[in-house]
């Protein structure tokens, strides 16, 4: 489904150069449900960036659900975004003064769906989240664990191959992050894969698979079944 | 206050900096051109025309009836519209005139000494001096005092000569010469008694403005004055009221009814004082002069609209920082002064750029029009404009930043 | 069709969203347009072709001739009755008019009601009709060089005679009668340029339209800057002597006319030298229509240095609204970074800029309308000369809104690219 090669990514200033990600190799299947931790600056939002086609890399090769990356322009990675990848974002990045509906219309609006179909896939994925009686709410007078929902339901109604979440419950208490964490592995049983980061170490293990980014490099593949109980291995950088 | 940490912010936001920059500075270049045109159009208006303006009613007027081509019926009607508007309250006197003074054009001739040689060829400004016939009053009405030789008397008026087939030759004519021109003509010696073109002078009026456009040397004062009352109906007939001061409306309300009582078959196409004549001369300019001004004014509301955007954007995108700034000890004070000074470097590099532009505009605006150079204080006022304007517009944001809790800082997004 | 429609809603959105903030940006860029549209409004009707299918068929006839000698003066652009009389004889042009202006006062010989109205006649010959294309709506022009005969303009036949076909009704002007022989439709010439010198290009029409002969014979005064080197005693003695007023026109469709025109004029003057008058360095001068207005300047310099100043402040409000829009696309980047995220593309956030700034425009076109007839208004208070001058019909309203659309496209344009080139990977964070 992901699969990056030795991909590099570096940043330049004036007189430092930093590689945020160097030779940064991923095979994600279909169905695995990702998480992806380390410590600040280890290079997670850059892999995430890239792997969200949000941001390009500079050597390596990336290849999103069959097709590779490499050398497609802006429209094209525009229309991958669209199709390919829901978005899950820590501070939901829900348009204040757009009700649900709108919201999770917007990426369907670009899309080209007719009315009919947008309609019908908003009111899916609002189902599917639990909120389809609010359509009409705006973010503000929802919770913070219902926003994020929302923000679910709109990565949801493109039907992406691929979820990508930074932080999902980074801004949510224990409660609401529980029901969160719920919904996601629900959805990854239901066939959804899905990468997220996270430092939240109990989150990690309880998602099939864990990877852990350091340097950006990635240091560790363990696998976690959900009843083991061993503590990750945690470095610091 | 750090310049080099306000022009690193600055540097940030060039484009939005630069269009201020420029904005400015073409608000100076406008405003100091604006003012050069309004001082202009006054300093003509205010320019002493050396007769008594304020104290003057014109009435120009056209018989509407073929009765008038007779000269003797003419001239009848004119005297008695003399004799009843003199008899107003608060006339003066009253004359007759085939032209009025501050004037374009108008009824002009050559002016030359009887004995110039066939062969001589005469500047410009001699071949179109006005002409003017009026009655042995006429400079004495407008309030022109004769500095040598004598006024013209009523032995001196030609009209009845003229018109009773006897024309006579220019010998026989007496004339004034304004002082100007009696020099013009007669550099060399007094003009008293000698023999023109136009007739003998007997006297020498003192200079008045008659012609405020000739530029040529002293033309616009050029004048000859003769006693005379041209009588041809199909041409515009000239009255001028002497009033007492401050009579000026209560007569002129009158003037009208009173010339129609005496015959109704006239179209008065004016009446108005001398003074108004001044400001419709000047109308062009003094129009001009206000559309310039309109436009300044336009231009810095444009200009406080700009600089109260660029503060307010500015602020509103510092935000978090000014919190952090406060959080580290700043105080409010220092904050407001730090959004102040931004829009006074502006001002400033606006200043600097704004000579470019004052004096860009005013070579552009010579290409079309007259206009003079700029000076260095007019520069400064339109800066000093600039720049209040612009810190009042900015004190607004700039007051805003001392709402910003520095307890922002302590927050994320 | 559909995104249009999606990008319309959300432009009124953010227009409502930033009232306040649109409300100064498109008020300011309206104030710019309508004061510049104003100040085009005025120029184009003085720089207008009054008679665009034959501005250039039509000549104005210049003579070098001048009875003194005195070979550096400015030519004169008036001719006497002999020279026009010559001229009218010419079989070259295929129409030729000569004119002078005057004004009289005239009423309905037949009305009880004693007061006249003053006209302004065109003292001419019948080439005057065709050559202009003057509309006639009643009758034709005079035959006879001496006729007492007139054709009337069509807001006199109002006055006079309340309007309808007055051909055959009868005038008076000082106390003799002349024929009406033809009545003219409504028709003015914008700007005047068979009667430019002066300042009266733009604020007369003509009432009367009569022989020249006729027009002297009645000793109708001679309403032109006119000079005159000898005595002359009246309109009708100016025949035979050096009196210059008359201007004259020809019509001329070829090349070839023009060729021989003004062989026709230098065998003239040429034949006047050897009367004994004098030819100055300035040659015979045929110019057409505009290249005669040109010489007359009639386009105000005042009004092309205000142009300058107009255009100056357009800039400033292009950059106004440009410095507001970049600010405001600053302060909008991070839904456009979210759009960009979920997958829309750099057109599909220009062209959503492009919807913004078509609403912004339409906007402030309707504004500026409005802020442009103010200013025009105002500058007409301000300079009564154009009262006659300016209005602002169809074509300028497009134009305007044209401006209006292009100068908030120009402010829209960098902010738009800008918005456009933000880095995606930051401004979701």
């Amino acid at each position: 489904m992901l699969n990056m090669n030795n991909i590099s990514r570096i940043y330049r200033s004036d007189t430092i150069q930093t590689h945020a990600l160097r030779d940064f190799s991923l095979d994600v299947k279909a169905g695995e449900f990702v998480a992806v931790t380390g410590p600040s600056g280890s290079g997670k939002s850059t892999f995430l960036n890239v792997a969200g086609l949000l941001d390009g890399f500079d050597q390596g090769s990336y290849e999103l659900d069959g097709v590779n990356i490499q050398g497609l322009n802006d429209d094209e990675l525009s229309r991958l975004r669209n199709e390919k990848i829901g978005f899950i974002f820590q501070n939901y990045n829900l348009i204040p003064d757009f009700n649900l509906f709108d919201n999770i219309d917007m990426p369907l609006r670009y899309r080209g769906f007719n009315a009919a179909e947008r309609k019908r896939r908003i009111a899916n994925a609002l189902e599917q989240v639990g909120l389809a009686s609010r359509a009409n709410y705006l973010p503000s007078q929802l919770s913070g664990g219902q926003q994020q929902r929302v923000a679910i339901a709109r990565a949801l109604a493109g039907e992406p191959k691929i979820l990508l979440a930074d932080e999902p419950t980074g801004n949510l208490d224990s409660l609401m992050a529980r029901q969160v964490m719920e919904l996601l592995h629900t959805l990854n049983e239901a066939g959804s894969t899905i990468i997220m980061v996270t430092h939240d170490p109990e989150q990690a293990r309880s998602v099939g698979r864990n990877v852990q980014v350091i340097d950006g490099q990635i240091t560790d593949h363990s696998v976690y079944a959900p009843e083991k109980n061993n503590a990750p291995i945690e470095v610091n950088a | 206050m750090n310049i080099k940490a306000l022009l690193k912010a600055l540097r940030l936001r060039k484009f939005a900096t630069a269009l201020l920059l420029l904005q400015l500075s073409l608000t100076i270049g406008l405003m100091v051109n604006t003012v050069i045109l309004t001082a202009s159009a006054i300093e003509k208006l205010k320019r002493p025309l050396g007769f008594d303006v304020e104290q003057l009613i014109t009435v120009e007027l056209l018989p509407t009836s073929g009765a008038f081509r007779d000269t003797d019926y003419y001239r009848s009607i004119a005297k008695q519209d003399i004799e009843k508007i003199s008899a107003l309250d608060g006339v003066i006197s009253v004359a007759h005139y085939n032209q009025l003074p501050i004037q374009n054009g108008g009824w002009n001739g050559n002016v030359q000494a009887a004995d110039l040689p066939e062969d001589a060829i005469l500047p410009r400004e001699l071949q179109y001096v006005p002409k003017f016939f009026s009655s042995e009053i006429g400079l004495e009405n407008l309030g022109v005092e004769i500095i040598e030789g004598r006024a013209l008397t009523t032995l001196d008026d030609f009209t009845d000569r003229f018109y009773s087939d006897n024309r006579g030759s220019s010998d026989d004519t007496n004339i004034i010469l304004t002082e100007s021109l009696a020099k013009a003509v007669f550099p060399n010696k007094s003009a008293i008694g000698e023999l023109t073109n136009s007739g003998r002078v007997v006297g020498i009026a003192k200079d008045f403005v008659i012609s405020p456009n000739h530029t040529r040397g002293n033309s616009k004062y050029f004048g000859v004055f003769s006693s005379f009352m041209y009588s041809q109906s199909d041409f515009i007939q000239n009255y001028v009221v002497r009033v007492e001061p401050g009579k000026v409306a209560q007569v002129q309300a009158q003037l009208r009814d009173t010339i129609l009582s005496v015959q109704p078959e006239r179209d008065i196409i004016r009446v108005q004082s001398m003074s108004t004549r001044l400001k419709k001369f000047y109308s062009q300019e003094s129009g001009l002069a206000s559309l310039f001004g309109l436009l300044s004014i336009l231009m810095i509301i444009v200009t406080v609209v700009s600089s109260f955007a660029h503060a307010h954007f500015h602020v509103t995108q510092q935000r978090k920082f000014i919190g952090i700034r406060r959080a580290l000890g700043a105080r409010k004070k220092d904050i407001m002064l730090y959004v102040f000074s931004e829009n006074w470097l502006l001002n400033f590099g606006a200043s600097l750029l704004g000579i470019a532009t004052m004096i860009g505009l005013n070579v552009a605006l010579s290409q079309v029009i007259t206009i003079d150079k700029p000076d260095v204080l007019l520069y400064a006022l339109a800066v000093t404009i600039v720049f209040a304007a612009g810190t009042l517009a900015t004190w607004l944001p700039a007051y805003k930043t001392t709402k910003i809790s520095p307890v922002i800082a302590t927050r994320t997004l | 069709m559909e995104m249009f429609n999606y990008y319309l809603k959300l432009s009124v959105r953010n227009l409502k969203r930033n009232r306040l903030f649109f409300i100064l940006m498109i008020s300011t860029l309206a104030v710019g347009v309508g004061v510049f549209l104003a100040n085009i409004a005025i120029i184009k009707s003085m720089a207008n072709d009054p008679i665009p299918h034959k501005s250039d068929r039509i000549f104005n006839v210049t003579l070098n001739i001048w009875p003194n000698e005195n070979p550096s003066a400015r030519l004169r652009e008036t001719m006497r009755y002999d020279d026009a009389m010559h001229i009218l004889k010419n079989e070259i042009a295929t129409n030729t008019l000569v004119h002078y202006q005057s004004k009289v006062y005239t009423r309905d010989i037949n009305s009880d009601n004693l007061s006249r109205y003053p006209a302004v006649v065109r003292a001419t010959t019948p080439d005057f009709f065709p050559m202009m294309d003057a509309p006639f709506a009643f009758g034709g022009a005079w035959t006879e060089d001496h006729a007492k005969q007139v054709v009337i303009g069509d807001s006199l036949n109002q006055q006079v005679f309340n309007g309808g076909d007055s051909v055959g009704k009868t005038i008076e002007i000082d106390g003799k009668s002349f024929e009406v022989v033809g009545v003219l439709k409504p028709w003015v010439v914008k700007p005047m340029f068979y009667h430019v010198t002066g300042t009266q290009a733009f604020d007369i029409s003509d009432d009367i339209f009569a022989p020249i002969e006729t027009a002297m014979d009645s000793e109708w005064a001679i309403n032109v800057q006119s000079s005159q080197t000898e005595q002359i005693d009246s309109v009708s003695d100016n025949r035979g002597k050096n009196g210059f007023f008359i201007q004259a026109f020809v019509q001329l469709d070829t090349p070839h006319q023009k060729l021989a025109m003004q062989q026709y004029l230098d065998n003239y003057s040429q034949h006047r030298k050897e009367q004994g008058d004098f030819l100055r360095a300035n040659d015979n001068r045929l110019l057409d229509v505009n290249q005669w207005l040109e010489h007359h300047n009639v386009v105000d310099e005042r009004m092309l240095a205000f142009a300058i100043a107009t255009s100056l402040f357009l800039a400033v409000c292009i950059f106004n609204a440009s410095s507001l829009l970049l600010a405001r696309y600053h302060s909008a980047r991070f839904e456009t970074g979210l759009r960009r995220a979920i997958g829309a593309r750099i057109k599909d956030i220009f062209y959503q800029g492009l919807v913004e700034s078509m609403i912004i425009g339409l906007c402030c076109a309707a504004l500026a309308l409005v802020f442009g007839w103010l200013f025009l208004k105002i500058s007409m208070t301000l300079f009564p000369k154009l009262q006659y001058t300016s209005d602002i019909d169809a074509s300028l309203i497009i134009f305007g809104v044209i401006i209006a659309l292009t100068t908030s496209f120009i402010s829209m344009i960098y902010p738009l690219i800008r918005s456009c080139q933000t880095s995606l990977s930051t401004t979701l964070k």
